[in-house]
This record gives C-alpha cells, sequence and structure tokens, in this order.
C-alpha cells in the first residue's frame, strides 16, 4: 500500500491544468507552512502525494505546489 | 551467488506467478536460517541471491551461458515452506538476462523520451491509450471529452504489446508508483493535434523501454471515447 496523501481541492484543481512529467504523474516542489520545501516529490493522478514510508503529512500543512524545474 | 535450485524449489517455484517472463522474484529463508533473504530464479530453476553481487554474477550467466552456469553450480538449500514472491520494484536495474528478452516484450532499447522529439500532427486514425491506477483519472476532461494539456499516453499498438506480451505495464512505463494499472482511456485525437512521441526513458527503478506519446495543448474536444478496465 502506498503512503500518500489527498492534496487539498484547490492544489488539485491547480495540478490538473499543470502539465504531467510522465503518464499519470508529476513532480513537484512542495512548500510547507513551517517553511519546509520538500523538493522533486511525486503526484499522482494530480491529486495524492506520494509521500516516503514513514512520513506523516497532512493536506493543511501544504502551502504551495509548483512543478519541479 | 549462483544456485542451481532443488527440484522441491523449483516444483514450489512453478505454482507461484512470474514477475516478468522468464523469472521471478521471492525471499526465503536458507536452511537452518532464521534471516530472510532475497533471490531472483530464472526459468524457475537457476537462482542469484540477489545482493551487492547481483549484477556480477547476472553477466557471469550472460557471459558463460544459462546451461553451463546451471551445470556447475551448487545446489540452494531453501525451506521451501518460506518462499515468497516480492513486488517487481525492490529491485534496481535490469532483471534481464538478455536485450533478446527485453526486446521479446516488444520494448525499445533506443530512443529518445516523447519532450525530446518534435512535434507532429496526429494521423486523425491513431488511437492512443492513457493507462491509470484511477479511474477518475484527472487529465481527462470527461466534460469536453478531451485530454488536458500537458498529457502522457501511449499507443494502441504498445498498449496491445504491453498486454498481449504479459508484461508489466509499471516497469514498462517507468511509473513511480506500485498501484496495480486498472483503467484505460482510449483517444481518437484530430489530426489537427499535435504530439510528440518517444520511448520512455529508466526511471524510478523501472526499465522503461514503453513508447509514449505527450500532448503538450492536450487534444480537441470529443476526442476521448471510452474507458475499460485494463486489458479488456
Amino acid at each position: 500500500m502506498e503512503n500518500k496523501v489527498k492534496l487539498k481541492q484547490e492544489h488539485i484543481d491547480l495540478l490538473s491544468n499543470l502539465p504531467e512529467s510522465g503518464m499519470g504523474y508529476q513532480i513537484a516542489d512542495i512548500t510547507l507552512k513551517d517553511g519546509t520545501v520538500l523538493v522533486e516529490r511525486i503526484i499522482l493522478n494530480s491529486s495524492y502525494l506520494k509521500l516516503n514510508d514513514s512520513e506523516v503529512l497532512i493536506p493543511e500543512e501544504i502551502l504551495k505546489i509548483r512543478l519541479h524545474r | 551467488m549462483i544456485y542451481k535450485a532443488l527440484y522441491t524449489d523449483t516444483i514450489k517455484l512453478l505454482s507461484i506467478p512470474e514477475s516478468g517472463m522468464g523469472y521471478q522474484i521471492f525471499e526465503a529463508n536458507p536452511q537452518g536460517s532464521s534471516y530472510i533473504r532475497k533471490y531472483v530464479a530464472y526459468n524457475s530453476e537457476l537462482i542469484i541471491e540477489y545482493d551487492d553481487n547481483f549484477a556480477i554474477n547476472k553477466q557471469r550467466i550472460i557471459q558463460k551461458g544459462f546451461s553451463t552456469i546451471l551445470n556447475e553450480s551448487n545446489y540452494l538449500l531453501l525451506q521451501t515452506q518460506t518462499i515468497k514472491l516480492l513486488s517487481r520494484s525492490i529491485v534496481k536495474g535490469s532483471i534481464y538476462l538478455s536485450e533478446a528478452t527485453k526486446n521479446s516484450f516488444g520494448r525499445h532499447s533506443n530512443g529518445k523520451g516523447a519532450k525530446d522529439n518534435p512535434k507532429e500532427y496526429a494521423s486523425g486514425t491513431d488511437i492512443f491509450i492513457r493507462l491509470s491506477a484511477y479511474e477518475n483519472d484527472l487529465r481527462i476532461d470527461f466534460v469536453k471529452r478531451r485530454l488536458k494539456v500537458g498529457s502522457f499516453t501511449t499507443t494502441l499498438e504498445d498498449y496491445k504489446n504491453c498486454l498481449y506480451k504479459s508484461d508489466d505495464p509499471i516497469d514498462r512505463y517507468a511509473l513511480p508508483n506500485n498501484e496495480k494499472i486498472e483503467w484505460a482511456f482510449f483517444i481518437l485525437p484530430k489530426s489537427v493535434d499535435e504530439l510528440q512521441n518517444g520511448v520512455v526513458q529508466p526511471a524510478f527503478d523501472h526499465e522503461g523501454g514503453g513508447i509514449e506519446a505527450y500532448f503538450e495543448k492536450g487534444t480537441s474536444d470529443n476526442t476521448f471515447h471510452v474507458k475499460t478496465k485494463y486489458g479488456k
């Protein structure tokens, strides 16, 4: 079972109109409200952030998402 | 180390599914040991321990030949009842013993990714398939029945190759998650729609080699035709 968290609708709406990195996924940098930046993270179906095995994150912690360049 | 499987273990391995064409990735306890080890079995009879020397041992088989190595290898003594199939994704790099095996899946060894190739117009008759673990694939605009901007697909031909050759779509299309592909979305772009064709590059410890088609601007309205279960 993948460890993943469903994003807030505003982020899903944003991502679903941005280009993919490959079939079914995007690679993005995630800025959290505490200033932490999660770099090159995988987002599935523009709606699920794939987390590391032991990672815990709630969608409300996310401030900003942008595609990784 | 490279080993020969005991007959009982070959029988056990033959009773469980393959991980890919001709090989199985599994874990088991050696006899007299409580430590689980990982292995790759070829043709359910030649076994390489999946350790730091895996790539070297695999190369030995390629160089000396399967039969020669099989004849000169010692038997691996396993606790047969502990044999358990593992996910393909636990193994990094290539499993295949030869390029010919890879090609038997109809995969492509050379070529750039789609985004690195020039744009061309769709024929208006070629069908493209989008594979997904999600029934509500968000790259499909179900209202306007089209592909959204910046979406990847594969070709119908490559999808058929994947299906009929029993290939693993997660490895073929180098997908980052191991969720089972459940859905196929059929797209028939119009001749005004632009796309870029290419070969899926290795990524996420997967080999790629499938065909990918990238639609930077998406597709025209009413080009999404049908959604089916994967393989149906």
